[in-house]
């Protein structure tokens, strides 16, 4: 069984940021699937949505925050890696979404965006 | 000056900094160099010294009209169509000659009224003929309509006593001797009653002006072409000097030589032009290419029997190619029409029968194709195909995956110049650096491949690869980025597979007029 647990590493733009040790980052499937039923059974409504990597916590000082928000605001692809805990790694490009930055414990939550739609997953 | 931390006098500062944002792939501008002789009477022209020309009427005032440089950029012209374009002016060589030839109206008798349309180069120019001239009077005729002209590339006299018209080459130079001298060969054409002539072919033009020492003043070593041009012709033919000096200075073979050197990265291409009319022109150029196998710098493309003049072709499809490669890095130039361009005689185009050019393209000779008298580019290649590398694998072979390296040349290395791949702290594992500065500049195998795969995915988004997952799955097995054992850099090794380019349809239908499969 594949190891589980605390996201190891966060890179965007090739610079790492330390991730919460409790954070649970969560990667979009590229397609939803909501049955429509109909009279004869279920139509399939596939809608294709971002493969994004949401709620990966960071713990940034101010100097990070700011390199990072300085990225995320640019409008050109970075590359982004996120190191899972059994060290293999997802690789993309594209952008994060910052969320608010929480003054109690430095943590800004963000969503990792991919231009491409693919997550290449590199193996330890 | 700047201000310094030190600097206590009031001011204020201002500048600019031109810094690199480049994260994706751009297509590379693409740069046009023409190698041409010039009116030696421009002797504000300084040779071998590239000057940029905004069209070509630019071209004419810097160089004389109708001189080599000025009817290469009139033609290149009309396939370029805007991508920036610069002449590398040559003197001519010392004792060069200037082609000759004439036309002889004597025996034209009963003329009636019409019109003489005579072909200089390919380009008609019409001459009114009135009813019962005399053979001088057609001379002079047709002296004024060609001198009239200012990019006709010859100046034409008329003789004294027999009143042939004569046509001296305005460059010097085996140039000349390619200028055809035609009459009434477009399809509307009719020549007056009454009018006839022979026509001596142009000839005697001797004289090339050495392209090493061209080549060598747009750099040598790692400087070499600096300017980074892309897109090159010149008006020397199939020159056997001339076509060395490229192959030299571009480097041969598949090895870091020459303009694909890692440290110059900027390599450039030719194209030179061919109107040697049927079996025996093709069976020509396979003699010329077979002894060019490891030439990925240059071409040769071919309009059998045209009487435009071939450099003035080569010159016209190499623009053409610039300006798709302009658009699509990696696009090619299948039915690209090139304008004006004379189609010859049908008896003399090896060209129309698909295995002529089949055998041509696999024996490294461009093709082109004429459809209702137009003509048409169907396969730009260069000379290189080495015995020991499958038609399959040649990465050499096609123009438009010498466009597709051109970018990707350009591609990684603009990116990896960017300010954030510079001054690097390499160490072995990112994770471990905790100063925030540091890890600006910190990177690890692992950070760097994500940059790799960056750049793949950009490269595979504009279609220059047929595939990223290909080149992302090799690199998951790792060793492709790789730290340099002095820790002073990275190695990196991306294997790609070029996107393909769709020239070839085959389609059958499949057809029966049963009912049988429908029941």
């Amino acid at each position: 069984m594949s190891v589980s647990g605390s996201i190891r590493g966060f890179s965007f733009d090739g610079i790492p940021y330390n991730v919460a040790a409790d954070a649970n980052a969560a990667l979009n499937p590229r397609v939803e699937i909501e049955p429509v039923p109909h009279s004869s059974g279920n139509m399939f409504k596939r809608t294709t949505v971002p493969a994004n990597m949401e709620a990966i916590k960071l713990l940034l000082d101010q100097a990070e925050y700011d390199i990072i928000k300085a990225a995320s605001e640019d409008l050109d692809d970075k590359a982004i890696s996120l190191t899972r805990a059994d060290g293999s790694s997802n690789k993309t490009q594209g952008t994060v979404m910052l969320g608010a930055y929480q003054t109690e414990d430095n943590s800004c939550e963000v969503v990792a965006m991919s231009s491409t739609g693919v997550w290449d997953n590199f193996s330890a | 000056m700047p201000l310094s931390s030190n600097t206590i006098a009031a001011g204020v500062g201002s500048a600019v900094k031109n810094v690199q944002h480049k994260t994706s792939a751009d297509v590379l501008d693409r740069k046009q160099l023409i190698f041409a002789t010039y009116d030696p009477a421009k002797t504000a022209v300084v040779a071998n010294e590239p000057v940029l020309v905004l069209n070509e009427a630019d071209a004419g005032d810097k160089f004389g009209f109708g001189f080599m440089a000025h009817r290469l950029v009139l033609k290149n012209a009309l396939g370029a169509a805007g991508i920036e374009t610069w002449v590398m002016p040559q003197a001519e060589a010392g004792g060069a000659a200037a082609a000759a030839g004439e036309i002889d109206f004597t025996g034209s008798t009963g003329v009636l009224a019409g019109t003489l349309v005579v072909y200089v180069a390919g380009d008609p120019i019409a001459v009114a003929i009135t009813t019962a001239m005399t053979v001088e009077e057609i001379a002079d005729a047709v002296v004024a309509a060609v001198n009239a002209r200012p990019e006709t590339p010859v100046i034409a006299a008329k003789t004294a006593v027999t009143f042939e018209v004569t046509f001296t080459a305005k460059s010097k130079g085996t140039y000349g001797n390619d200028i055809d001298l035609s009459l009434s060969i477009g399809a509307s054409d009719a020549t007056p009653t009454g009018v006839t002539a022979a026509i001596t072919a142009m000839t005697g033009g001797s004289g090339i002006p050495v392209m090493a020492d061209s080549l060598a003043a747009l750099g040598t070593g790692d400087n070499a072409n600096e300017a980074h041009f892309t897109d090159c012709v010149h008006g020397y033919g199939t020159d056997a000097t001339t076509l060395d000096a490229i192959l030299t200075y571009v480097g041969a073979g598949n090895d870091f030589t020459g303009l694909y050197s890692k440290t110059v990265a900027r390599p450039f291409r030719f194209l030179t032009g061919d109107t040697v009319a049927g079996s025996a022109g093709l069976a020509a150029l396979i003699v010329i290419s077979d002894t060019r196998l490891t030439d990925r710098s240059q071409g040769i493309i071919s309009v059998p029997g045209s009487q435009s003049h071939p450099s003035e072709i080569a010159a016209q499809a190499i623009g053409y190619a610039a300006r798709i490669n302009d658009n699509l890095g990696q696009g090619d130039y299948v039915n690209g029409q090139l304008i004006g361009v004379q189609p010859g005689a049908k008896a003399d185009r090896w060209t129309a029968d698909y295995d002529n050019r089949d055998t041509a393209v696999k024996s490294g000779i461009s093709t082109t194709i004429v459809r209702g008298g137009v003509v048409f580019i169907q396969d730009i290649i260069t000379f290189y195909r080495p015995a020991n590398v499958p038609v399959a694998n040649n990465g050499y072979r096609d123009f438009a995956d010498i466009s597709r390296t051109q970018n990707i040349l350009n591609s990684q290395y603009v990116f990896f110049s960017q300010e954030q791949h510079q001054n690097l702290i390499i160490v072995a594992d990112i994770a471990k650096v905790t100063n925030p500065t540091v890890r600006k500049k910190a990177r690890d195998v692992n950070t760097q491949t994500d940059f790799v795969v960056q750049l793949v995915r950009s490269w595979e988004a504009i279609g220059w690869i047929a595939s990223g997952d290909f080149t992302v799955n090799l690199l998951k097995q790792g060793g492709y980025v790789t730290v340099r054992t002095g820790g002073d850099g990275f190695t990196i090794n991306i294997p790609v597979i070029y996107s393909g380019d769709g020239k070839i349809t085959d389609v059958t239908t499949q057809f029966d007029t049963s009912f049988a499969a429908l029941q």
